[in-house]
């Protein structure tokens, strides 16, 4: 019985293969997150950001304002708003 | 014209709540809903809040509501089929403003009907629309 013997000489590649795609995926949860922010300063909605994770294909949403938060998750004052939440529900039903 | 028969969804959010509403310091909520195409199945988003007096005590409750949601496909339900769960966020550590101990988690569950009376027609008749009551001049 024949056999074959494959050597992997870039294991990172896949990741990389599929980095620009997580990245635009990354970049329109974001752009969602922003839309569906209640505005009132517009503080929040202009916080989005999306970062380079530790490795190629590892994008991250993140808001650094303070309240995002609560804003995002509710709390005992509060109702949950949801935006990044709503968002990433729209993204996860569009990539089946 | 007439109008299409429909699939009729159960409500997942109120199965959810009367699975872990007897839990004291348990809230939960949809925060989206999505119609996976071509209708049959729906995915929800659940939040769930679980506070206590203490972060441990928090803590326990957010694994007590876990495995209860977990388990959901195994809980016969007469008004429809739990067929996907996937724990999105979660349980974390997420006080309230005041200080006191909350944990959060989400989760994404998929339902639909059961086979039997899935289908029903139409409404025969939508509820007609008042007119608008003129004002006196």
């Amino acid at each position: 019985m024949a056999s074959s013997t494959f050597t992997v000489t870039h294991p990172g590649a896949p990741r990389e293969a599929v980095a620009p795609d997580i990245r635009d995926l990354a970049e329109q949860i974001a752009a969602d997150a922003k839309a569906n922010t209640p505005v009132v300063t517009g503080r929040m909605a202009g916080a989005y950001q999306v970062v380079q994770g530790d490795d190629p294909a590892t994008s991250l949403v993140t808001n650094p304002t303070p309240y995002a938060r609560f804003v995002e998750y509710g709390s005992v004052y509060d109702h949950a708003q949801a935006p990044l939440g709503r968002a990433i529900a729209k993204a996860r039903s569009q990539a089946r | 014209m007439t109008t299409p028969d429909m699939i009729v969804q159960p409500d997942l959010e109120a199965w959810v709540w009367a699975q872990i509403g007897g839990l004291a310091g348990v809230t939960s909520f949809a925060y989206a809903a999505e119609q996976l195409w071509p209708g049959w199945v729906y995915a929800h988003h659940i939040q769930v809040d679980a506070r206590a007096a203490r972060k441990q005590a928090a803590r326990d409750l957010a694994e007590q509501v876990r495995r209860i949601i977990l388990s959901l496909a195994t809980v016969p339900w007469a008004d429809g089929v739990v067929c996907y769960i996937q724990p999105t966020e979660g349980p974390f550590w997420l006080p309230d403003p005041d200080g006191h101990p909350r944990y959060v988690a989400r989760y994404e569950i998929r339902v639909h009907p059961p086979r039997t009376g899935a289908i029903q027609a139409a409404p025969a008749a939508h509820p007609t629309r008042r007119k608008a009551a003129s004002r006196g001049a």
